[in-house]
């Protein structure tokens, strides 16, 4: 079992991904950037899943946050959003998330493998 | 948009195999709260001087909530909000806004139907 944080500001998406997750991971929940940024280094999680449309600060300058945290400088991030154009992918990718996975998540094996692939990369 | 679904049941289906009918019920609870909200959020945004992230950032959520119950047309109509504030199109944003709230005021009516029928 690993701890994720989940940064997500629709409450119907914390819903979702508490449902499929919740049963083998941990899950602390931040509803905007700033509360992330708040209570990331006390979580201390495994992994974060982190939406981009946030309100306020967004989940690039989350992730540019993260990366410069001591600390927390090498967490994998999981972008996880419903920025999903031509090129969004790359896009994301370069700024430094690990992974990239698109909402509405319609297959959770999609899910699942990223965050597979990332745990496996830093244990 | 004829050819999207009003509601695609695909993914309520999905929703049940995830967490059963609580789990359905509850995303459709918060999809039409969530609904509400980004509405009057891009109504307020509109009438605020053309706020045009303001209705790029509602419409984006109302998408992503939209497509997880399944109901396509106001995802659609959502993204093409989105995408027309993102591109600051303005002028075409108060035809869009209609047919949204028209899709949305359709949907609404399906999701309700359908759980109602399940109480029955």
């Amino acid at each position: 079992m690993a701890r994720i944080a989940v940064v997500e500001d629709n409450a119907d998406n914390r819903l979702l991904v508490d449902a499929l997750l919740g049963h083998i991971h941990e899950i602390v929940e931040f509803e905007t950037g700033a509360d992330a940024v708040a209570g990331l280094e006390s979580s201390d999680p495994d992994l974060i899943l982190l939406d981009i449309s946030l309100p306020g600060m967004d989940g690039t300058e989350v992730l540019a946050w993260v990366r410069a945290h001591e600390a927390l400088g090498e967490t994998p991030v999981v972008a996880l959003t419903a920025h999903a154009m031509a090129g969004d992918r790359e896009k994301y990718l370069a700024l430094g998330f690990d992974e990239y996975v698109t909402k509405p998540i319609v297959d959770e094996a999609v899910l699942f493998s990223a965050i597979d692939r990332c745990l496996n990369r830093t244990s | 948009m004829d050819d999207v679904p009003v509601l695609d049941e695909g993914a309520l289906q999905r929703l049940d195999e995830w967490g059963g009918a609580k789990l359905r019920r509850q995303m459709a609870r918060l999809y039409l709260e969530n609904a509400r909200r980004r509405l009057d959020q891009i109504d307020d945004a509109l009438a605020d001087g053309d706020d045009l992230g303001g209705v790029e950032m509602a419409a984006h959520s109302l998408k992503s909530s939209a497509a997880n119950v399944g109901l396509m047309r106001v995802s659609v109509l959502a993204a093409r909000v989105e995408d027309a504030a993102a591109k600051t199109e303005g002028a075409e944003l108060p035809a869009l806004r209609e047919r949204l709230q028209a899709a949305a005021a359709e949907g609404a009516v399906a999701l309700n139907a359908l759980l109602e029928a399940e109480d029955a």
